[in-house]
């Protein structure tokens, strides 16, 4: 059975990070941008925030633990050419303005190699991420290691994912994350950089498949069996590692950090998942379809609490409290 | 004899409601306490107040500030038919999203389907009453996903006032002149410049400055007030007062009267900003007949000195709200958002073949947003045909395509529909094409589609529709995408080919084969040309899965054809896509 129902109170309850970390993130990365905005020495050359990553992809899922989330947020940046001959000068002032700050010079903060990092107490940090549009057109990033310029397509992967979730009818993020939680919480295909697992799901996702079954992505059990299915096909196909290009067209790949062991170690999850995810899918008992979704994803893959239970009013044995509001339409 | 007599028995249902209640109390004590004497009210309704213990429930910046207890007071109808509704008695909550004018909780978002009296009773009222407390505190409720929240939360509506409709965006100045074109006696059209053919009436359109948390009011006067000043404020406001607006309301109000008939009412759009930021909320109002004619009267004694004072506005006179259809790009989403059937958006369309299928097709075409729509038939309506076309009597003996074209203009007077009463479209119209629906079942122009694909370059999405003779609830589309040189009559032929071959598929054998002795009838004796058996609910349903599933084509190219059934035809599977794989042409 496919209890689409319990995928929706899982994902509520336990996968996606709540919406109160969620405005928290927004708020934080406001106030960020507000003082370097304001910063005497590179506030004229902040010109905008553009969030990134799987915060703005809305594919971010609760941290395992008292693991920190972070949201990417790249920092729109005039040109300054002065800094030409060594771009890195771009993170060193950012790093910098915040080291000027009031607020920010007290909370731990560093250089990475393509952003920096400010770290707050409670489990959580912003990646500031210096971006700029050069005069010749490119868009570029810092790579502070090697004090060079990286080209970066900012809109191009938000594109994408969103033309990939239309199509997958809003279930492609949501099948994301349930990939992510299988990674981070059940410690299934760890190595894997969610950048790349992001990509190799989305990639899957066709519209011309829904030619042949217009309801290939109808929900979320049925968009996770099938996109699966076909990530476990595309994988078993490629015995060898493939090269996982960015989306975006920035012509970048994403694999240089992901070895041929890891990559085998992942194709044999995936159709290990897949094999799981089918049988959970077409058992035709429902104990036995809630017995191996939970072997999938855990104990905290149950029906959605009724309303009765654990209500400020319960209601008498012997009635029954209605749903919230039925999905039916007349 | 005192009035009490007279009063009406608490009804079955409110005795088990306040039966609960109390229940409940006894139980929770320190949690809910019922307050006073229940109260009767205005038809046959029971009032209740309750405290409720809401201290301990956490709060969020933003959130709705509660004191340690609050009070509510419940309203039971006489009836389990009518929701239960809850209010307050201060306006403390007004302005917060959910609060219906100032005082009322938006317990339901839909009564109709969240509302159940005999599976919970008042006791799931409770709940969702202190689900709702919770949410508020906790800042839980979105702003802008709040019905009608700039205007009180509330629809606007006096019954009998004519629906106006909206569907260019509003002004950027604060006043501006509309024009209220009549399409029907329960229509007005507005515009921002003066019809033409005249006969419009003048509507000033004013942008006010902030919401209107308590609504419109149901008077001049008290519309007035809370534009001005509404009574939450007065408690609330320590800065001084802002500009009040009502002079300038009623001086423009005046003048445009003074422009448009005597003895017509004056209407007045209100566009209130949204707390939650974005476009305005479009309130539609109108002032009755005397109160209009007493307005003109002002301003022609007034003349250019027009100031009239708000305090001298009698309060009584009504103010009548009229149902806006606000079809806005900016706050409108249409209800087919998503769906298959958006691949026809903004399209020029071609239709050929006006009949069981092809009428049908044309009308969902142009319901789902074609921007213009070809359609072409020879023939001409008869009575018969009624059973299952989407003609009407008066379509009797007028030619199928204009009759068809005169319907679809009704559908939706946006589009564009150009008619031929030829068998095809002549080549200037071919042009402008964007999708071509052959929906004649002739031999002759699937020949015709097949030349178009094979002519070299991009050409339209070409389509062939039909559906069986013996029951009219089977359904065949071939599609041949821009790119693909084979039209949609040889991609037919070669699904033809694999159907036959396929035992799974048998339902659809029919479809390539002769027609067998009585699979077709003949309608009136001396008829000669026999036709397929089939009613309008299942033509229509078919014709509609075609539809859609067309529209996917549209949205992403592909070839090949569809085989579909409805759930009540003989047999299964109910739907099979075959896809085009065309062998590439050798030189």
């Amino acid at each position: 059975m496919q209890l689409a129902d319990h995928f929706n109170e899982f994902l509520r309850t336990t996968v996606n990070l709540g919406q109160v970390k969620l405005d928290l993130l927004d708020t934080r990365v406001e106030a960020i941008y507000r003082a370097l905005k304001a910063d005497e020495e590179i506030g004229s050359l902040v010109l905008g925030k553009i969030p990134q990553g799987s915060w703005a992809h809305r594919t971010i899922i609760d941290p395992v633990g008292g693991t920190e989330f972070d949201a990417d947020v790249m920092l729109l940046m005039a040109e300054n050419p002065d800094w030409s001959q060594s771009p890195k000068t771009y993170i060193e002032e950012v790093y910098a303005a915040l080291h000027r700050h009031s607020i920010y010079k007290d909370m731990p903060h560093s250089r990475k190699c393509r952003c920096v990092r400010l770290v707050y107490s409670n489990s959580m940090h912003v990646d500031i991420v210096p971006y700029v549009m050069l005069v010749d057109g490119r868009e570029v990033i810092v790579n502070r290691d090697e004090d060079t310029w990286e080209n970066t397509n900012s809109q191009g992967f938000s594109t994408w994912m969103r033309t990939q979730d239309q199509i997958a009818q809003g279930n492609l993020r949501k099948v994301i994350r349930l990939m992510k939680f299988l990674r981070d919480h059940k410690g299934s295909f760890t190595g894997t950089r969610s950048v790349i697992l992001t990509t190799l799901l989305g990639n899957q996702v066709h519209a011309y498949k829904k030619f042949s079954d217009p309801g290939y992505y109808r929900d979320v059990p049925t968009a996770l069996l099938h996109i699966v299915a076909d990530l476990d096909t595309y994988l078993q196909a490629n015995e060898i590692k493939p090269s996982v290009a960015d989306p975006s067209g920035s012509g970048l790949t994403f694999d240089h950090r992901w070895e041929q062991n890891t990559y085998s170690y992942f194709r044999d999850r995936i159709h290990k998942h897949a094999a799981e995810i089918h049988d959970a899918y077409h058992a035709e008992d429902k104990d036995t379809s809630l017995r191996l979704w939970q072997n999938l994803f855990g104990p905290e893959f149950k029906a959605p609490v009724s309303a009765t239970s654990g209500s400020k009013f319960p209601a008498a044995a012997t009635t029954v409290t209605a749903v919230a509001r039925p999905g039916r339409a007349g | 004899m005192s009035g009490g007599k007279n009063r009406p028995a608490p009804t079955d249902w409110q005795r088990e409601a306040l039966a609960e209640l109390r229940e409940a109390a006894a139980e929770q004590p320190d949690v809910l306490r019922l307050v006073g004497v229940p109260a009767r009210g205005q038809n046959g309704v029971l009032r209740v107040t309750l405290r409720l213990h809401t201290g301990p429930l956490a709060t969020a910046d933003g959130g709705l500030v509660l004191q340690e207890h609050e009070e509510f007071v419940l309203t039971l109808p006489a009836s389990p038919l009518s929701a239960t509704t809850v209010e307050v008695e201060h306006w403390r909550f007004a302005g917060y999203p959910h609060v219906l004018q100032g005082r009322r909780l938006c317990i339901f978002l839909d009564p109709a389907r969240e509302w159940d009296p005999l599976r919970g009773g008042i006791r799931a009222y409770l709940n969702r009453l202190w689900s709702w407390l919770s949410d508020a505190a906790a800042g839980q409720f979105n702003a802008s996903k709040a019905m009608y929240h700039a205007v009180g939360g509330v629809l606007h509506q006096t019954p009998g006032t004519p629906t106006l409709v909206v569907r260019v965006p509003g002004p950027d100045q604060r006043i501006q002149t509309g024009y209220l074109i009549a399409r029907t006696e329960h229509r007005l059209d507005l515009a921002y410049s003066p019809p033409p053919e005249g006969r419009a009436v003048r509507v000033p359109v004013i942008t006010i400055a902030g919401a209107l948390p308590l609504g419109g009011g149901s008077t001049f006067a008290e519309l007035l007030t809370y534009v001005d000043n509404p009574p939450f404020d007065r408690q609330r406001r320590s800065s001084p007062q802002a500009v009040a607006q009502s002079p300038a309301i009623l001086t423009t109000l005046a003048a445009s009267a003074a422009r448009n008939p005597d003895g017509s009412p004056q209407y007045l759009i209100l566009a209130v900003p949204h707390p939650a930021g974005g476009p305005p909320n479009l309130l539609g109002a109108r002032l009755p007949a005397p109160t209009a004619d007493a307005l003109r009267r002002m301003a022609h004694e007034q003349g250019s000195a027009l100031n009239i004072d708000a305090s001298q506005i009698r309060p009584d006179l009504l103010i009548e709200w009229c149902p806006v259809s606000d079809e806005r790009p900016a706050v409108t989403t249409r209800r087919d958002d998503g769906s298959l059937i958006g691949g026809f958006l903004g399209k020029h369309v071609h239709v050929w073949g006006c009949g069981g299928l092809g009428s049908w097709i044309a009308e969902f075409v142009v319901r789902g947003g074609a921007s213009q729509v070809t359609v072409c038939d020879p023939g001409t309506v008869t009575g018969g045909l009624l059973v299952r076309q989407n003609y009407v009597e008066a379509d009797v003996g007028a030619s199928k395509a204009q009759a068809l074209a005169r319907r679809l203009r009704a559908v939706d007077d946006t589009v564009a529909v150009h008619v031929h009463d030829g068998v095809l479209p002549d080549a200037t119209a071919l042009a402008g094409a964007e999708v071509i629906i052959d929906a004649t079942v002739s031999i002759a122009m699937g020949h015709i589609l097949d030349r178009l694909a094979a002519s070299g370059g991009r050409h339209p999405v070409l389509a062939q529709v039909a559906t069986d003779t013996r029951t009219g609830t089977l359904g065949l589309l071939s599609v041949s995408a821009p790119t693909t040189a084979q039209g949609p009559s040889s991609i037919d032929t070669a699904a033809g080919k694999i159907v036959l071959a396929d035992p799974a598929l048998e339902l659809y054998h029919r479809l390539w084969q002769d027609t067998p002795d009585g699979d077709e009838l003949v309608p009136t004796r001396g008829c000669s040309v026999p036709t397929f058996h089939g009613a309008s609910a299942d033509l229509a349903a078919v014709a509609g899965t075609l539809t859609s599933l067309l529209g996917m084509h549209l949205i992403t190219p592909g070839s090949g054809t569809h085989l579909i059934a409805l759930p009540h035809a003989a047999g299964s599977p109910h739907h099979h896509f075959l896809a085009h794989d065309p062998t590439p042409t050798t030189p």
